[in-house]
């Protein structure tokens, strides 16, 4: 269930970010094969492909986060007490 | 007696002598016997434990001393949660079964304190994210109502465990809709409370900051008893808040006077595969909220693509976080599923992160002045049935989604899915009811209220029934 809704926000949100300016990115696949070797994962050639096109719209999707009116200066909602 | 449906009945025949906790673990250990391998409830049974905890329980009962509001009653724990009884595996391969030491987890402690019995531990989603690779020991998950059809994840057996009888309540976990869509699609009720409610110390994580633990059952009713005895802060959970615990069970009038409550029907964020039934069945259960006093206005939720990407993108992050180092050593034992869907938090810098929390303050400030207007706020909990269990295998995958849960894990606020009807297949449909952080006697309120003057929740599968599972 949780990998199905995942794959439809994402969709969702890159769908939306589309409208919005763009940078060139990185090079997909480039991109994910650095970041499964600083994480020492190594997957078979098959799963990589699969994460590529996950990242292709991850990466997408993400701009829509920068472009949420009102957070450019609000307080992250990351959870911290001084009280152990 | 016929077996009581719902905890609250139970309870009640079980302090008035008509049924004893013996003859209750023993009905739930028949239908276990008939049902557990048809639906993939059960990881673990813990049955000579149940008969000796519910002669004890009857003893107890008998004795005219004071007990817990659970005493006798048969539950079911999501095996993401531990339990001294056996190992806790989070139906995977790669967890240590041996974390937190067997111990009971503090919410195990609590439905123990209160008399519950555990009758086992239930199947979930790898971690409660991914699927197990076909050829894993672990079972085969399906809806009581279908059994081509996936029951909803991942409290899969919960939900299940409950729609058949196997036991009246259990317990879940909700980090993108986890108790909400099991309870929806196996036609059964299921509470997210406010995050920080409920202490998930010896629940293993998905997202730190997301998690929550829950009540499953019957009704309304049942998930307000099992509240009041799972909410408050405890030491063990740095995320626990100390927030006034209310009499849950009192606040339950049937009467919605004075409320005010926001529809959102979700036709603005259309997906593939909504079911045709879901707006006639959602607006006739908007009719009975209000016969039941409400007074119903339409709404928008704020943000809506937004707080559900920051839900997934969240949720990535902190399980890659969480499961690093086995992932360096243990890669292959992961299902592929789940590898694939632990692996694409990598996919988002610590400044994407970080701006993800931005946006969620934004999100949760929206959301208060939404609920400055209204009271609580429905919407379907999914907009569809169950899937068929092909479409939930790795390689099957379809992007297209209904379900309408996430966006309340982003934000934190208490939410209830009640069953509201059927799709034209006779698969169930469950309505949202979320309300203000910590204000769960409101939500709860609604929806015993709604399950007054409705019976989908009191509606068992025919396959449950011995006579078609015979």
């Amino acid at each position: 269930m949780t990998q199905m809704y995942a794959t439809a926000a994402v969709e969702l949100a890159a769908e939306l970010a589309a409208e919005l300016p763009a940078e060139p990115g990185p090079d997909p696949e480039t991109a994910v094969r650095a970041l499964l070797a600083m994480a020492h994962l190594t997957p078979a050639e098959d799963e990589v492909a699969g994460l590529v096109d996950g990242f292709r719209a991850a990466r997408a999707a993400v701009r829509l986060l920068y472009a949420v009116p009102g957070a450019r200066y609000d307080e992250p909602a990351v959870l911290f007490s001084a009280r152990a | 007696m016929d077996a009581p449906l719902t905890v609250t009945a139970a309870a009640a025949a079980l302090r008035a002598g008509e049924v004893s906790s013996v003859e209750l673990v023993e009905q739930a250990i028949d239908a276990a016997d008939r049902l557990d391998a048809r639906f993939g409830t059960f990881l673990d049974r813990y049955v000579d434990q149940a008969r000796a905890a519910a002669v004890a329980a009857d003893a107890r009962l008998s004795s005219g001393d004071p007990v817990g509001p659970l005493t006798g009653v048969p539950l079911g724990v999501k095996d993401l949660i531990t339990t001294s009884e056996g190992p806790t595996t989070a139906q995977s391969l790669v967890h240590d079964p041996e974390w937190n030491g067997r111990r009971d987890a503090v919410v195990v402690t609590r439905l123990r304190h209160a008399g519950g019995i555990v009758m086992g531990k239930t199947t979930t989603a790898e971690f409660a994210i991914g699927e197990s690779d076909e050829g894993s020991p672990f079972p085969v998950l399906r809806n009581p109502w279908d059994a081509g059809h996936h029951p909803g994840g991942s409290s899969s057996g919960t939900g299940s465990g409950v729609a058949t009888g196997q036991f009246l309540a259990g317990l879940g976990t909700d980090t993108g809709g986890s108790i909400r869509i099991p309870a929806a699609f196996c036609g059964i009720t299921g509470l997210m409370p406010t995050y920080g409610r409920v202490p998930k110390s010896g629940c293993v994580p998905l997202a730190y900051s997301m998690d929550r633990i829950g009540p499953m059952a019957r009704s309304a009713a049942d998930c307000a008893l099992l509240l009041s005895v799972l909410a408050g802060a405890d030491d063990s959970d740095p995320t626990s808040v100390r927030e006034p615990v209310d009499d849950y069970p009192a606040a339950l009038t049937g009467d919605l006077t004075g409320l005010r409550i926001g529809v959102d029907d979700m036709t603005a964020a259309p997906a593939r595969g909504d079911d045709p039934a879901v707006p006639g069945v959602l607006a006739a259960a908007v009719e009975v909220l209000r016969a039941a006093g409400a007074e119903v206005v339409d709404v928008r939720l704020p943000l809506w693509a937004e707080l559900n990407l920051v839900n997934v993108m969240t949720m990535f992050v902190e399980a890659a976080t969480y499961h690093q180092p086995d992932f360096e050593r243990q890669w292959t034992r992961y299902g592929k599923l789940t590898r694939s869907r632990i692996a694409a938090g990598l996919y988002y810098s610590a400044t994407d992160f970080v701006q993800a929390q931005r946006v969620r303050r934004v999100g949760m400030r929206r959301v208060a002045e939404l609920f400055a207007q209204v009271d609580l706020v429905v919407t379907p909990t999914v907009t569809a049935g169950a899937p068929p269990l092909v479409q939930t295998r790795w390689d099957r995958l379809d992007g297209g989604t209904t379900v309408r849960a996430g966006y309340w894990n982003t934000t934190g606020n208490p939410v209830l899915s009640v069953p509201m009807g059927f799709t034209g297949g006779g698969l169930p449909l469950g309505l949202q009811i979320a309300g203000r952080p910590f204000e769960e006697q409101t939500v709860l309120r609604a929806g015993e209220a709604f399950q007054r003057r409705t019976d989908w929740h009191l509606q068992v599968p025919q396959l449950a029934d011995p006579a078609q599972a015979a």
